[in-house]
């Protein structure tokens, strides 16, 4: 049984890519068969996050458009098995998408045998974002511990609540996984951001995982490298943890807590 | 408010005719400035579109108003989707304005403190139970008493004609009294509110007493001052 898994949050710029990339990658990973596509027409960066850049054929709208098979436009990833990706049109705008369109090609999807299918939203709640969510089961709402990512997702749940497949069929809701993405502990301490517990207070959606803010992913951003890859840094252990729940598994929460500096470390504030 | 027509004693009666109202928003008019009321009135019922869609009303214009060009006044509220039905009694020439605009007269105190019945229970407007959090962006809008079971996000709106009550935290706006009763109340669990209003009198987070903030909370008009006191 397939599950369509849409990475959402209203708010551009707090790591829905970044996300999307970690979390399909993590599941072909463990084995599943898994298609990330992305949804974000006229300004595609998946490609250039999975890395497969210099291998983008045919694309989405190529698809919705029949001038493509799925088969042909699916780029085949080269370093995990099972893991396939669908590039955004760089020369389209959302227009190109519809409703038709994408529940054909989510439907060829599931055909195919995939187990998940991971749909990269774009930033806003206009026709991209509102299609990238219309026909999924589950969403990670990808938040930034800061006010106005806070209010964008919550706006993000409301529409997961009224404006898709699910809600107008009054099937079963959406479920919902918060995921806290660029957590500075030391800032939380500070004040200068939120904590968990005040963005769970507000959103009120069961978490999934907490990102720490880390170097490593604008490196693996730059090496075209999902950051889950790099099993070292704290973000791709994160992430890791982040798909173990999801699986079902428990795991407590690393990464959350300010890290006590050394005695080195306070006498030389390295 | 059960004031019925005298029963015929034709048995095959055609009808019953009640003046028994279950709420009817009542247009105050405190300037014969009609250009400005109705510029004024506009933003107002923006708040609420679909509250005041096609809903009768009122007009009660008291001396300082007048004179008024009362018929000007009732053609210019119909392109906002107000129906005009009456004058209030306790209007100044009352039946002078109701026979130049064509309406009734309607004697809304005298209503007020006439006992209700069984059968005005009935009719009342049904409450409106909301299960789900109300996100930003989402706008609840209810004819009678409204009940959150959960908060009431940042930038999302809650408007009742009736009562509000919300059971969680209240972040976003709430309009409680939507159509004019100013006996409606609000409660929260948390009050952290963008805005809250009763019957049109509202305060806005900045004006809230900060020993209030995130506290359980009960909002009420007095003496047309919006009260705000600490639950339990």
């Amino acid at each position: 049984m397939s599950k369509i898994v849409v990475v959402t949050s209203g708010k551009g710029g707090v790591g829905k890519t970044t996300t999307s990339a970690a979390f399909a990658t993590g599941l072909a990973m463990k084995g599943y068969k898994t298609a990330v596509i992305d949804f974000d027409v006229g300004l595609r960066n998946l490609d250039l996050i999975m890395g497969c850049e210099r291998r983008v054929v045919y694309d989405f709208v190529n698809v919705i458009n029949g001038e493509a098979t799925l088969r042909q436009a699916l780029i085949k990833d080269k370093r995990i098995e099972n893991l396939y990706v669908l590039a955004a049109s760089q020369t389209r705008d959302k227009d190109a998408l519809s409703q038709e369109g994408v529940k054909k090609v989510l439907d060829d999807l599931k055909a195919d045998g995939f187990d998940f299918i991971i749909c990269d939203s774009p930033a806003g709640i206009e026709k991209g974002a509102h299609l990238a969510m219309f026909y999924a089961d589950e969403a990670l709402v990808v938040t930034n511990p800061e006010v106005s990512s806070v209010r964008d997702s919550d706006r993000i749940l409301g529409l997961l609540s009224s404006k898709t497949h699910r809600a107008a069929n009054d099937e079963p809701c959406i479920k919902e996984h918060l995921v806290l993405t660029r957590y500075a502990p030391h800032r939380v301490e500070t004040g200068e951001m939120l904590s968990v517990e005040d963005v769970q207070d507000i959103l009120a959606i069961p978490l999934l995982g907490v990102i720490p803010e880390s170097t490593a992913v604008l490196n693996a951003s730059n090496q075209g490298a999902p950051v889950i890859l790099d099993n070292e840094s704290d973000a791709g252990q994160a992430y890791d943890d982040l798909i173990e729940r999801f699986l079902g598994n428990s795991v407590d929460f690393r990464f959350i807590d300010n890290k006590k500096k050394g005695f080195f470390g306070r006498m030389f504030g390295s | 408010m059960t004031a019925t027509a005298p029963a015929l004693d034709n048995p095959s009666e055609c009808f019953v005719l009640r003046n028994r109202m279950t709420g009817i928003a009542v247009l105050d008019v405190l300037s014969n400035d009609i250009n400005q009321l109705v510029i004024q009135l506009q933003q107002r019922l923006q708040l609420a579109p679909e509250l005041f869609k096609q809903a009768p009303v009122a007009l009660h214009v008291p001396a300082a108003a007048q004179p008024l060009d009362i018929a000007a006044l009732c053609s210019a509220l119909k392109p906002l989707a107000l129906i005009p039905v009456a004058i209030t009694a306790t209007s100044d020439n009352a039946a002078q304005l109701a026979q130049q605009a064509q309406l009734g007269v309607l004697d809304i105190d005298s209503q007020k403190s006439s006992p209700t019945t069984p059968a005005a229970a009935v009719t009342a407007p049904a409450t409106k139970v909301v299960k789900q959090p109300v996100r930003s962006g989402q706008q609840i809008v209810c004819d009678g008493d409204l009940i959150v079971l959960g908060q009431v996000g940042a930038g999302a709106e809650v408007i009742a004609a009736g009562n509000i009550h919300i059971y969680g935290a209240l972040r976003g706006r709430a309009f409680a009294g939507a159509k004019g009763d100013e006996s409606c109340h609000i409660f929260c669990r948390q009050l952290d509110a963008e805005l809250v209003a009763i019957a049109g009198v509202f305060k806005v987070s900045e004006e809230l007493d900060d020993t209030l903030r995130q506290q359980p909370s009960h909002i009420q008009l007095q003496a047309d001052q919006l009260q705000i006191a600490a639950l339990g």
